[in-house]
């Protein structure tokens, strides 16, 4: 009883810490999907508390990031999400009655929302978890120059997605 | 790290908002636990289940064949012993130890398992009921009745008794036939 007790305060200590990280960190995965954002953690979290006695001391982030990096392409490839790959970026807010942090996230996540799943997940891994190659290519479960690939195809492809937001410069 | 890949980072960073672990994100999770918890059981209890009846299944097949298997070999033994009866002219001799075999027919089936092993025993534990008959028998007194008749060399146990009686010791070749041909 004492040891459920105390296990379920560190988790619910862990949780309540990292919430508002690893919800970013779905919400960049799933290209802007609030709601599926929202289910991939609650399924990560779940399967986090089935292992917590295991992983508690060692990183729980980081089995969190592979749990929802697979979840995201599982979940990808299993249903439709109702994306639909386009040229042009549909409904963009209108830059007058927002902020300009809110315009740039919608733009970046619609961007990410037109990478192939696996493509977004390295991008994001590498450029916002700021993870090496290797690492990346380990929560993939692919091997590095895989993972290598994909994070270059990724940026190139928002490269010319964003060409209008990120101006080259030089 | 070009300028494009430093911007991507900033505006992967700039675009996190902070969203607090609310009571019902709280309430949802726990609910998620139960219901994970819940199917666990649920499979494991299946998968119990299922086990058991694998084995049961896998004893049940590795355990009829092997009684089949037991049974079959037996039922066609009594044959021989009622096929030379069989002839007829064989009781008419009236020597003692026909009349021992000729009861045998009838119920055949169910005494059949002691007559070819009586044939057999003459050989006084030896594995060859062929070679054993003729010689062992007459020196041999435990299964007389039977093997007490000097046939001729023939192979199945059942030649004994016709031939001294009758010069039908044609028919005694007959067993042969029925055994292969299968119960009547």
């Amino acid at each position: 009883m004492c040891v459920e007790q105390s296990r379920a305060e560190g988790f619910d200590g862990f949780v309540a810490a990292r919430w508002s990280a690893l919800f970013h960190l779905s919400r960049l995965l799933v290209g802007g999907d609030r709601h599926r954002a929202e289910d991939l953690l609650q399924e990560a979290m779940v399967k986090l508390w089935f292992v917590w006695p295991r992983i508690a001391e060692e990183a729980p982030e980081a089995y969190v990031r592979k749990v929802l990096v697979r979840a995201a392409a599982r979940s990808a490839r299993r249903r439709w999400w109702g994306e639909r790959p386009v040229e042009q970026l549909p409904d963009l807010p209108e830059a007058g009655d927002v902020s300009a942090a809110v315009v740039e996230r919608s733009r970046l996540e619609a961007a990410l929302a037109q990478l192939p799943p696996r493509q977004r997940a390295a991008v994001v891994l590498r450029y916002y978890q700021d993870l090496s190659e290797t690492q990346v290519a380990g929560v993939l479960g692919c091997p590095v120059g895989t993972a290598r690939s994909h994070a270059s195809r990724g940026v190139a492809r928002l490269r010319r997605i964003l060409s209008d937001v990120i101006e080259p410069v030089g | 790290m070009d300028h494009f890949e430093r911007e991507l980072a900033r505006m992967m960073r700039d675009a996190r908002e902070y969203t607090p672990f609310e009571t019902g994100d709280q309430a949802r999770l726990r609910a998620g636990v139960r219901a994970h918890r819940r199917l666990r059981v649920v499979r494991r209890a299946a998968g119990s289940v299922l086990a058991v009846a694998g084995i049961g299944v896998g004893i049940g097949f590795l355990v009829l064949p092997h009684d089949q298997g037991e049974n079959r070999p037996q039922a066609p033994v009594p044959r021989p012993a009622t096929g030379p009866v069989s002839p007829g002219p064989t009781p008419a001799p009236g020597l003692p130890s026909p009349t021992g075999t000729a009861t045998a027919p009838p119920t055949g089936t169910a005494e059949a398992p002691s007559a070819p092993a009586t044939s057999t025993s003459g050989a006084a534990g030896d594995a060859d009921p062929v070679t054993t008959d003729p010689t062992a028998t007459e020196s041999g007194t435990e299964s007389g009745t039977e093997t007490a008749t000097p046939p001729p060399p023939d192979k199945s146990t059942t030649a004994p008794p016709p031939p001294p009686t009758s010069p039908t010791g044609a028919p005694s070749r007959s067993p042969s036939a029925p055994y292969s041909e299968g119960p009547g």
